[in-house]
């Protein structure tokens, strides 16, 4: 399950972001980029990350975003970090750990 | 019974999940791995680590297993030295061995398999076109100083 708020520029994932919910987490980052230039996903209080939701994330980056786009991770836990450095998530976005 | 106390069971715990076919639900999986894991007295990292490798199996089984069926099942096992996740589907099966290593940086996808062998001890995988996929995951359990040890 998960709880995704869209602020201003920012996006707090609450709770488990996998084949479940991945539509969701996939559906808040591209309703932040229709206005937005620089977006935060704040992940403080994401407890899970699956492949699904990497993917998306790749593909933001590969396919989505352009020159002008930018998207920061916020504060991922260290158990989520290890799959961003295992995937390569980690050399392709900003990480503020 | 506390974590330790395993002698009316032989230092064997065993326990098997039906699964429906619904993404929803592999989070049933994740929550009885933590507790299997933690009853090993795996650290947290460790049962976080058993946690992405369990979904990413399940996850295998409803995207690319379960076309045809609409349950497919996980069994858990702890026993001497490691513990054994086992998770079956009789769906349509597939060639594995096509199934190649993601280019890290480059693709948006097919990480699941990379996940479960990057974090986990062993990986096997049995599939047979028309009959399913049995997927295997081995955590060696180990001692503080590195040493493997037993549930005994």
């Amino acid at each position: 399950m998960v709880e995704i708020t869209n602020t201003d520029n920012i996006s707090k994932i609450v709770g488990e972001v996998d084949i479940a919910t991945a539509k969701a987490f996939e559906n808040a980052i591209m309703e932040l980029l229709e206005t937005e230039d620089l977006i935060v996903l704040d992940m403080t209080d994401m407890e899970y990350i699956d492949s699904t939701g990497i993917g998306i994330l790749m593909n933001l980056k590969k396919n989505i975003l352009n020159d002008n786009q930018n998207v920061v991770l916020y504060r991922p836990k260290r158990s989520i970090l290890k799959l961003f450095q295992l995937t390569g998530i980690d050399q392709i976005y900003k990480i503020e750990k | 019974m506390s974590k330790t106390d395993l002698k009316n069971l032989d230092g064997h715990i065993k326990v098997e999940l039906v699964l429906p076919n619904i993404p929803e639900y592999i989070s049933l999986a994740r929550y009885s791995a933590s507790v299997m894991a933690n009853s090993a007295n795996l650290n947290i990292d460790e049962i976080e680590d058993i946690r992405v490798a369990l979904s990413e199996a399940c996850a295998n089984a409803i995207q690319y297993g379960c076309e045809t069926c609409d349950y497919y099942e996980v069994v858990m096992e702890l026993q001497e030295g490691e513990l054994l996740i086992t998770v079956t589907d009789h769906g349509q099966g597939y060639d594995y061995k096509q199934v190649k290593e993601p280019v890290i940086g480059e693709q948006v996808g097919g990480f699941g398999l990379y996940l479960i062998r990057s974090l986990m001890d062993n990986l096997e995988i049995d599939s047979n076109i028309g009959e399913g996929t049995t997927v295997k995951i081995h955590k060696l359990l180990r001692e503080s100083n590195g040493t493997e040890k037993s549930t005994k």
